[in-house]
């Protein structure tokens, strides 16, 4: 085999163990809850071929030693990231639900803060993992904004006289999510120390819309219209005021939420917040950070 | 204090590693701290209030930068990408110097965000000066490698990690940050004299000491960053300095971490050390 081959052999060979499933004793000195089980086969053998053993260990339980480190680094970083969804399915459901996760949604990023990034569509893939998986799925999406609002960049906001003929876009903190469940709510309540009530079954046709933003260095989520947040979003996607209207004015469903009185008190409040900003030279810039690695 | 090529010559003295739990504190009381040490992946941000910590720090105090992700041990190579968003930090930041860990973390794209300790061999000493190679094309500030803790052998390895550590250093031109308690850890785990590493360093690449604290279980050893330097890490440290002199010395302590004061006062027990060596330099002159 050659040289460089053999490295990179030995890395795939030694990550791939990693990220196996934890079983038994493994998980004992973490919160997971208790799965019986033990290593597979091939991590012996991956063990065994790449490692020595020491005077106290055999190379399995070197291995196991990353193995270890692997999950519980992971798994602390998420629950971390998602304290009220830790809140609403309970500990030993939430632990589950992330482990699975983990499981099937490896770190794609440099960094463990973009890893929760799918847990909301994961969640809606595997519903049975959680009593309330549309809430759960939509909580997971509205902490994961969160994360992004919290580093993203601030650009200035747009003088109102450059509103109209000017290529704009949305301040690079700003987030909207439509939601399924009254989760953001739920996670205000979890914020401020509250007791939580267990959620109601989600009926399908009341979506809330919301923005996560920042002001200053404090995260916030506030509702909107949905008429308003209609029209952001058009302006996330075409980068212009005009084809905004224009784009949501052809929807039908939306006309009579537009009154020309509102959409400028909107404008007026948006342009106040700084939610409009010059949309950059380049752009590739334009693409939300975090969604580069 | 000598410095060398590595630091730019620097005359940093002892620093603290800049933890989030601090931060308010050293915001509003202002200690009297030499510099900062930043873990570099924590502030390749764009905004909000990392960079604003960040900036408000800069106004302060002298940061050097320490990186967890380079993963110069791949045998993929570096991320290019991740090199741009560290390059554009030095360029923000002004640290006199960058580290980051002889070691690998990442596959296929895929990231353990673990500091995985590396076969011994003429193939991944190879790998690694190229990768380190390039790091050094494009920063604009001296480079240097630490040696990581480590809790396995490979097989594969034809040389011990002084050896190839040092050959990695020497091959491609970069300083060594030196992590006195990750050689104890690894000396722990694998049966080693840890002077006997110590000793074959060349000191005249060393840029920088780590100290820290660990976790001594019945049968390993783990490096926690969770507890005060316990004496024969000081011992180490005291034989660095010794071959070394003075050098910027940096105490890690990254969980169960205790009061801003409780661990200013740790790190400047490194100081004494200078003082014995600066002596016993005077007293041979």
């Amino acid at each position: 085999m050659p040289a460089e081959a053999r490295l990179l052999t030995t890395q795939r060979r030694f990550f791939s163990a990693l990220r196996e499933p934890i079983f038994g004793d493994s998980r004992g000195r973490s919160e997971l809850p208790d799965r019986e089980g033990d290593v597979s086969r091939e991590f012996v053998r991956t063990a065994n071929e790449l490692i020595l053993p020491s005077a106290l260990l055999e190379p399995v339980e070197r291995l196991e030693l990353y193995h270890r480190q692997y999950w519980y680094r992971l798994l602390d970083s998420l629950a971390e990231d998602f304290p009220a969804l830790r809140r609403l399915l309970g500990d030993k459901t939430f632990w589950d639900v992330i482990e699975s996760y983990v499981e099937h949604v490896p770190s794609r990023s440099f960094t463990l803060r973009h890893l929760g990034r799918y847990l909301g569509d994961f969640v809606d893939e595997h519903p049975a993992l959680a009593p309330h998986p549309l809430h759960a799925a939509d909580l997971a999406r509205l902490e994961y904004a969160l994360c992004e609002a919290f580093e993203a960049a601030e650009h200035p906001a747009l003088p109102p006289a450059e509103l109209a003929g000017t290529r704009i876009a949305l301040q690079p903190h700003l987030r909207l999510l439509a939601l399924r469940t009254p989760v953001d709510t739920f996670r205000h309540r979890v914020q401020a120390g509250r007791k939580t009530a267990a959620p109601r079954p989600a009926a399908q046709t009341a979506r809330r819309f919301v923005a996560v933003f920042r002001r200053g260095l404090r995260l916030q989520v506030d509702r909107l219209p949905r008429a308003a947040f209609e029209i952001l979003s058009a302006i996330e996607r075409t980068g212009s005021l005009d084809q905004a209207m224009d784009e949501v004015a052809r929807r039908t469903d939306l006309r009579r939420l537009l009154e020309a009185a509102r959409v400028s008190a909107w404008f007026a409040d948006w342009l106040g917040r700084g939610w409009l900003v010059r949309a950059p030279a380049n752009p590739l810039a334009l693409v939300k950070e975090g969604s580069t690695t | 204090m000598p410095g060398n090529r590595f630091n730019a010559f620097s005359d940093l003295g002892i620093g603290l590693g800049l933890r989030s739990v601090h931060i308010d504190h050293i915001l509003e009381r202002k200690p009297d701290v030499n510099w900062f040490e930043i873990i570099s992946e924590n502030y390749m941000v764009d905004g909000g209030r990392p960079q604003v910590v960040l900036d408000r720090i800069l106004e302060q105090y002298r940061v050097v930068q320490h990186g967890v992700g380079l993963y110069v041990g791949s045998a993929q190579g570096v991320d290019r990408d991740h090199l741009r968003r560290l390059k554009r930090l030095v360029a923000h930041t002004r640290t006199p110097w960058v580290t980051d860990h002889l070691c690998w973390g990442s596959v296929d794209g895929t990231f353990s965000h673990d500091l995985l300790p590396l076969p011994y061999t003429p193939e991944a000493v190879a790998r690694a000066v190229e990768n380190i190679r390039i790091v050094k094309g494009e920063l604009a500030v001296p480079f240097s490698v630490e040696n990581v803790s480590s809790y396995a052998e490979y097989r594969d390895s034809t040389m011990t990690e002084w050896e190839f550590l040092t050959e990695v250093a020497e091959q491609a031109d970069c300083g060594i940050l030196l992590d006195v308690n990750n050689i104890y850890v690894s000396a722990l785990n694998h049966g080693f004299d840890p002077l006997t590493y110590v000793d074959y360093v060349p000191p005249e690449r060393v840029t920088q000491i780590h100290i820290a604290g660990h976790s001594r279980y019945r049968r390993f050893v783990i490096d926690t960053h969770d507890h005060p330097v316990i004496d024969p890490v000081w011992k180490l440290y005291a034989r660095a300095i010794e071959r070394v002199g003075p050098t910027p010395t940096l105490l890690e302590w990254d969980a169960r971490i205790p009061p801003f004061e409780e661990v200013h006062a740790e790190a400047l027990k490194a100081v004494r050390y200078w003082d014995h060596t600066r002596g016993r330099l005077s007293h041979a002159g």
